[in-house]
């Protein structure tokens, strides 16, 4: 076959795939994947095997239903150390039964992957009616291992993604109150997401701003009011925070075993691993420790370096950002992918699975 | 680059998903240097560069649009 036939036969691929048909097609490998995907989580759990996340999920769930304390140490850790909203979701999906809870976040997840895929294409393609085919398949194509890994460990990142991504569209569509709801509704199920209301009051989001304060005031003690009492909520409350803000020589927050280890892949882990004489291995049984770093600085020193990455990272995204009377759809679809890479690299915790965004 | 509205997010892309391949034969090996960190920050910058790219093409064509106001004749 010479270069000729090859591209006649590239050119007329693209043209089948990029018909109705073509599309068509797409749609029905989504459903097939998202199926196999849930099918085979669904199957784990009636056959016996590890359930992964889903079974914290469930006894998170339970304890809520009864009244019981969310947030305590166990072997020196939180098991649950998400915002306590996101503890009350759980309760109300926990009523389903462990099975019910598992194909309700499966569905969850393949609707949240759905949308994920319809939002990205809103916002790189703007009002441009000719959509590519391809722009619906490559990204979910190249992060098919941590979209399956979501569907596995039971985790949220996909749903996290369809919030951030639906916030993306409305602040383009200036419906900045909903945005912020949307923003504050990802936030309370796990926190980092709040990060980006630096960028809304940068760009001068007020609405937003006050919309995603006001719902996650809400959503932290308003909401959990009515199930756990007034009391108990500010409780939990207080100890999903002390338990949260934590960052010693030792480890982040409530994973004093992973924060440092090959599995988070945040500017804080890599720059402790890499910098700092610290056990590179996840593993929490008795183990040879693995050293990577290439340094050997003290803590404080390494938290300067983090620091000053974290500002020039900043700083070049504020020079990049156009002034607002000159941004464009392209521009915007740019600024909001940088967005959300600056957050997933400077939250403390980032494990694998979040970087699929 | 999908849209296509410019192929220099190619090369920046292509770096970037070698990086994050390299946790398909060395898993552990990897990520333990911080493969996807380092993807996530390559392309970080590539796309910050591809948006002052955007930014000084929308500066230059509205410097265009600007009417020059004509010196009057005295």
């Amino acid at each position: 076959m010479n270069n000729s036939d090859g591209k006649r036969g590239w050119a007329a691929f693209n043209r089948r795939l990029n018909s109705p048909p073509g599309f068509r097609i797409l749609i029905v490998i989504f459903v097939v994947a998202a199926i196999v995907f849930s099918g085979v989580r669904l199957l784990h759990y009636f056959r016996g095997r590890s359930i992964m996340d889903y079974k914290l999920w469930y006894e998170t769930g339970k304890r809520v239903l009864a009244g019981q304390e969310i947030f305590f140490l166990h072997f020196g850790k939180y098991d649950f150390m998400y915002p306590p909203p996101c503890a009350i979701f759980l309760g109300g999906a926990s009523l389903l039964g462990q099975a019910g809870l598992i194909l309700l976040f499966v569905a969850i997840n393949s609707a949240a992957w759905f949308a994920s895929v319809q939002l990205a294409v809103v916002l790189a393609a703007g009002e441009s009616r000719a959509k590519s085919a391809w722009l619906y398949l490559m990204p979910s194509l190249l992060v098919i291992v941590y979209i399956w890994s979501s569907y596995h460990l039971g985790q949220s990142s996909l749903v996290l993604l369809a919030l951030m991504l639906g916030a993306f569209v409305l602040l383009r569509t200036k419906r900045q109150i909903s945005a912020g709801a949307l923003i504050a509704l990802a936030a309370a199920i796990k926190a980092f997401p709040a990060m980006v209301i630096i960028y809304l009051i940068y760009r001068r989001y007020w609405k937003a701003t006050v919309s995603l304060v006001v719902a996650l005031v809400f959503l932290l003690l308003v909401f959990p009011a009515p199930f756990r009492g007034w009391e108990r909520t500010w409780h939990d409350l207080k100890q999903w925070s002390v338990g949260m803000l934590k960052y010693t020589p030792v480890g982040v927050a409530q994973r004093p075993m992973r924060s440092y280890t090959w599995k988070n892949q945040s500017l804080v882990g890599v720059s402790n691993r890499l910098l700092r004489h610290v056990d590179a291995d996840a593993a929490s049984s008795p183990h040879e420790p693995i050293y990577v770093n290439v340094a050997d600085l003290k803590f404080a020193t390494v938290n300067a370096i983090i620091i000053t990455v974290a500002l020039a990272l900043g700083i070049l995204f504020i020079a990049a950002m156009p002034r607002r009377a000159m941004r464009t759809a392209e521009s915007d679809a740019l600024e909001f992918s940088l967005l959300v890479l600056m957050v997933l690299m400077v939250t403390p915790l980032s494990f694998g699975y979040l970087l699929r965004s | 680059m999908l849209t296509g509205e410019g192929s220099s997010l190619l090369w920046w892309s292509l770096p970037v998903l070698a990086i994050l391949a390299l946790a398909l034969p060395f898993p552990r090996g990897a990520q333990i240097y911080g493969n996807t960190f380092f993807g996530a920050l390559l392309l970080f910058i590539g796309l910050s560069i591809e948006l002052l790219r955007c930014k000084r093409a929308g500066r230059s064509s509205a410097a265009k649009a600007i009417p020059i106001p004509q010196t009057p004749i005295s």
